[in-house]
């Protein structure tokens, strides 16, 4: 059996790719084999899994992967029952077209604010190209650090509509525990009580997907 | 396509500037993805290849 393959994508930095990755690849991890590839050059996922504690490391492989991203997947596509792709922030180095061509699904975390839908409006250009190549690829916007008294959070139904991007039922509250688990290099499934109710919106998010 | 629904006043607004953002640099994203899914040029940094992070770790399974 091949692996699934999910990509995290946005190209506007900051909306919680990593912060989306390494949870959902921890959860995915409790249903079978999971392998993380960060494919940002800022390494921020291989810092989160090097921050752990020798005794309780963080339970997903995470492997670091700069250009050549199909054929590195492709090596290790046979090995793992699910790969994450952490995609960089950026259109330009082709990186995030390589992931977005094979994957199944990208999950796009945007955050409910104006200055971050406007410029991750262009994700959908990046796209509709991939899916030239990758014609079942699906896309799925998840909302992330929502908060939902704020006016603003609501608001985001109508204004996702222009994305003709689906968004996932479920979102991603603003929890002071995703940063918490960054620091101890651990997700939010094995942090104890503290992470209860966050791995559960994750895990939503994965009986969505998968 | 640009009226505005009378439903929520912040959706709407957001919703109008979502659109707004997204016919305006047409070009300029034409050329981003163009350069996106330019094929692998043949000189490939060094930073192109696979490392396996020092502190890989799995789970026994
Ligand atoms: N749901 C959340 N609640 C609280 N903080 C979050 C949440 N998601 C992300 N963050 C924080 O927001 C910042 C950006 O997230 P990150 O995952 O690094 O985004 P990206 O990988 O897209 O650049 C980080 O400081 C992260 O800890
Ligand atoms: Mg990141």
């Amino acid at each position: 059996m091949s692996a699934r393959i999910f990509s995290i994508a946005n190209q506007k930095g900051g909306t919680g790719k990593t912060t989306l990755s390494m949870n959902f690849a921890a959860g995915l991890a409790q249903r079978g084999r999971a392998l993380l590839i960060d494919a940002d050059p800022q390494g921020s996922a291989s810092h989160w899994s090097r921050s752990s504690a020798d005794d309780k490391p963080f339970p997903v492989s995470v492997i670091s992967v700069g250009g050549q991203l199909s054929r590195e997947v492709g090596r290790f596509a046979e090995d793992y029952d699910f790969i994450v792709i952490d995609c960089p922030p950026t259109l330009e180095t082709g990186v995030m077209q390589s992931a977005l061509s094979v994957s199944e699904s990208v999950l796009i975390p945007v955050l409910p604010s104006p200055v971050d839908l406007w410029a991750s409006i262009r994700i959908t250009d990046a796209i509709e190209h991939a899916r030239i190549r990758n014609r079942s690829l699906k896309p799925y916007i998840v909302v992330n650090q929502l908060e939902p008294r704020s006016a603003l959070s609501t608001a985001m139904k109508e204004a996702l509509d222009e994305f003709d991007i689906p968004a996932l039922q479920g979102g991603v509250r603003r929890r002071a525990i995703y940063r918490n688990a960054a620091i101890e290099g651990l997700s939010v499934y094995c942090i104890g009580k503290r992470g209860e109710t966050a791995a559960q919106e994750i895990d939503e998010i994965i009986k969505e997907i998968l | 396509m640009t009226t505005a629904k009378p439903r929520s006043t912040t959706g709407s607004k957001l919703a109008n500037s979502v659109r707004r953002a997204k016919a305006t640099p047409a070009e300029e994203t034409a050329s981003e993805v163009k350069s996106a899914t330019k094929p692998a040029t043949p000189e490939v940094p060094e930073s192109e290849t696979i490392t396996a992070m020092p502190s890989n770790r799995v789970w026994p399974d």
